[in-house]
């Protein structure tokens, strides 16, 4: 097959170093990336508020918005997947870490907002929920790459990722302790695991992308 | 069932060449024609013979060659079991040669210069990292 011009090369948007991504190409599919995005966002934020027992006290009742936030998560995925179909593959590239940074920021902070609405008002059960779900939100990201990208999107760098989901921990565990929703040997020993969970994820997964580049194709 | 008689029928029935049916697909074709006849049949994509048993004009007795309506029968049989691996291999082929050009295409440009939808494009790469 005769070489091809790589259609996005021809405007210049893209340069051999950068790689093409659905955000990085003008049109439908930076639009459609965009909206998963910003749909992830908002089932993340739901689901955190949803687990918030001052927001949310009836949230075990109500077992639609767990469908709905389920249902947001697919069509979520089902726009970034469709923004990839006006993207040429051969040098298909990770999301740019500015948009990944930014994700998990706003995600931090949703976080962060929640934790210290729930501490500033505790619910009348002070042992029902509590921080748990926040911490437990904040800390899965650290753990997996689950909200990023199907195929044909390559995996990103895990710092934009990981160091904002890590402050949210971090707060979390802190204010918590400060207000007493948490004993301070319980918010070390919970950081504790949580980092050497994280360590072990990293170490895992740095494993599996080195056994990928060594076994042949 | 001796090495003589399977001679033919492999040379005959090359898309049958993995397929475990091969012997009973032999032994009951043995029964009624030979090699050759198949082979013709194979080789006029069964034209001569649909153009026999649709009551026009031909220049062979296909029906009688292959051993009467149930010879017909099978040998129509293996015409589709052909077209169906020749079918499979091109649509094996078309899917490599589209996984190669969507490296260089959007999915959208693809559709769009080949004339086929985006959906029944992308059902065709799904399992080819789209």
């Amino acid at each position: 097959m005769p070489h091809q011009t790589h259609p996005t090369q021809e405007t210049g948007e893209l340069t051999g170093t950068t790689g093409a991504h659905p955000l990085r190409t003008r049109g439908p599919g930076r639009v459609l990336y965009a909206a998963g995005l910003v749909a992830d966002l908002v089932w993340l934020s739901v689901l955190c508020a949803a687990m918030t027992p001052v927001l949310s006290p009836g949230f075990g009742e109500r077992s639609w918005l767990l469908f709905a936030v389920i249902g947001v998560q697919v069509a979520s995925r089902a726009l970034r997947r469709r923004a990839w179909w006006y993207v040429p593959l051969r040098h298909a590239a990770a999301r740019p870490d500015r948009v990944d940074t930014a994700f998990w920021t706003v995600f931090a902070v949703v976080v962060l907002v929640l934790t210290v609405v729930t501490v500033r008002h505790p619910p009348s059960d002070a042992q029902a929920f509590g921080l748990w779900p926040l911490l437990l939100f904040s800390a899965v990201p650290l753990w997996f790459s689950w909200s990023d990208r199907g195929a044909p999107e390559p995996p990103g760098r895990w710092g934009p990722r990981v160091i904002p989901c890590a402050v949210a921990v971090l707060a979390v565990l802190v204010l918590g302790a400060t207000h007493g929703r948490f004993g301070t040997l319980t918010a070390v020993v919970t950081g504790v695991v949580v980092a050497a969970v994280t360590a072990v994820s990293q170490g895992v997964r740095h494993v599996r992308s080195r056994r990928r580049v060594a076994a042949p194709r | 069932m001796d090495a003589v008689a399977q001679a033919g029928w492999d040379e005959v029935l090359t898309h049958r060449a993995l397929d475990p049916a091969f012997a009973a697909v032999t032994d009951r074709l043995r029964r009624l024609t030979s090699p050759a006849v198949v082979a013709d049949v194979l080789t006029d994509r069964g034209d001569g013979l649909l153009h026999q048993l649709a009551g026009q004009p031909t220049d062979r007795d296909w029906t009688a060659e292959c051993g009467g309506p149930l010879g017909a029968v099978l040998v129509l049989a293996e015409v589709d079991a052909a077209a169906s691996v020749l079918r499979s291999h091109v649509a094996a082929a078309r899917a490599g040669l589209l996984a190669d050009l969507v490296q260089d295409h959007s999915l959208v440009d693809l559709a769009d210069l080949l004339g086929v939808t985006r959906q029944a494009l992308h059902k065709t790469l799904k399992n080819r990292g789209l």
